[in-house]
Formats: C-alpha cells, structure tokens, sequence
C-alpha cells in the first residue's frame, strides 16, 4: 500500500567542492559565511576539511589533492546558494575576501540576489527573501 | 569601535543542470522520494526546487534552452545525501539508470557508496548505523 519512496528517510547532507587548497579554501568559507570546522581527514592523497553550518547542519566538504591537478569547474553543477538577511554586508564580505562579482545585485519577485564567484571559482548565489 | 555583525546567513540549496527537467524531476522522486515546488519557467531557462521533508537544504533542477553541452568537470561533489536505508536507495538509484561509482564500504559506524546519477552528477550515498 504505502509507497517505499515515502517511508525511507533520504535528504541532503552536504556538498563537496574541490579546490587548490583546503586550509586556504576554509579561511573564505569561515570568514564570510560563518561555517565551522567539524572534521579533516588527511590521507595520502588528498586532505578533506568538513565545515558545517551552525545554523542547519549542511556539510561543505572541502577536499585538495595532494599532488596539484588542474581544477574545471564544469557547467553542470551550481551554484551553491546561501540565505541571507544581509545580502550587502554579506557580499562586501565575501568580495574583501576574494570573490568576485559575476551578476546582480538585482531582484527578482521581491527577493534580492547576487552572483558571486569565489577564488576558487565556484559560483555561489546570495538570496535575500523579503524583508529579511 | 562596533564591530560589524555579522549577516546571518544558512546554506540554502545547490542547482544542479540537467539535459531533461522532467526526466530528471522524475529520477530524484523515484529514487529519494524528493517533492518538488512549482516550475520557474524563464526565457532561458526552466527550474525546480526540490526538497526532503522537513529538511532545509533544497537540491534546485535547472535545464537551459540554450542546447549547450554540458560537462561536468572536476570542481564539484559529490552531494551528499543521508539515509537510513542505502541498500534500498542505491538499489532504486540503479534501477534507475544510475552506475556505480564505489560499491558500498563500511568505515567505522558509517556505510557510505558513490553513485552517478543518469545526468552525470556524482551522489554519495551515507548511512549512520546499522
């Protein structure tokens, strides 16, 4: 009777980024949006930093390989979105931090957003929803 | 002398580019039992967001009309998703025309297995526990 789809508990946990360097990659993720280091894994390939969002629990698995590969961002994945109530504090923080503008600020059905991309060269979206 | 505070600011969701919005909507229904809000439907592009009960991290489909190839590069994921049932999650995933990636390994209390989605986006499969 009861669908299997619905009785299973499956969400999202976390998204990983690769990127030059994970130590470096941290310092942006924790200075601008606040995420806190959880765990590291330091294998002989790679070194993985898993920082989490005090405020919901979403993982940001940051992950370098040991020996430097070059990194393609693809088209296909991105960006990674954040809520904000402070989308301008939010964003000079970002920008003194590295980033760069890519689109916006504009607004669109009354939620303001702007496109960054982090030096990394992630895309990352800003959203501030209504008044807040 | 006051020190800015700072923006709140939460994690919110992660699009991900898909050739078939409605093929795709349907893959991470069957398999995640994911429920989707409406179309945005746009000049350039179409997108859902797509959500797990109660769970605040929504996972956006977004098709372009521009036909470019996609490619999915080196940069990002996998997604991350927990559950307390893999074997059941990755055997609907495959069903669905998902591969492999990693074949399901223990690690301490944690099973985790790698799959790749019919779109090419690279999911990890977590469960905590038996």
């Amino acid at each position: 009777m009861s669908d299997a789809a619905t009785s299973l508990q499956v969400r999202p946990s976390f998204v990983k980024l690769t990127v030059a360097d994970a130590e470096e990659t941290e310092k942006f993720y924790a200075h601008v949006f606040g995420l806190v280091r959880d765990s590291a894994n330091d294998l002989p390939g790679f070194l993985e930093i898993i920082l989490k969002s005090p405020d919901n629990g979403l993982g940001l698995v940051l992950m370098s390989y040991k020996k430097s590969l070059p990194l393609d961002p693809g088209n296909s994945w991105g960006p990674l979105g954040f809520d904000t109530n402070d989308l301008d504090a939010l964003t000079d923080r970002a920008v003194t931090a590295g980033a760069t503008v890519t689109m916006g600020p504009g607004k669109f059905e009354g939620t303001r957003y702007v496109f960054l991309k982090s030096p990394d060269g992630h895309q990352i979206e800003l959203l501030q929803r209504g008044d807040g | 002398m006051t020190e800015t505070p700072t923006p709140r600011c939460d994690p919110g969701f992660v699009k991900l580019h898909v050739p078939d919005l409605e093929a795709a909507i349907g893959w991470f229904e069957a398999v995640f039992g994911w429920s989707h809000g409406q179309v945005l439907d746009l000049a350039d592009f179409r997108q859902v967001a797509l959500s797990a009960p109660g769970n605040p991290f929504d996972v956006i489909l977004r098709c372009w009309k521009d036909g470019k190839p996609r490619d999915i590069g080196n940069g990002w994921g996998p997604l991350g998703v927990r559950t307390d049932n893999l074997e059941a999650v990755l055997g609907r995933a495959l069903d669905r025309g998902a591969a492999v990636v990693k074949e399901p390994t223990s690690a301490g209390a944690v099973t985790f297995s790698i799959v790749q989605t019919p779109d090419g986006h690279e999911i990890e499969l977590i469960q905590q526990g038996t």
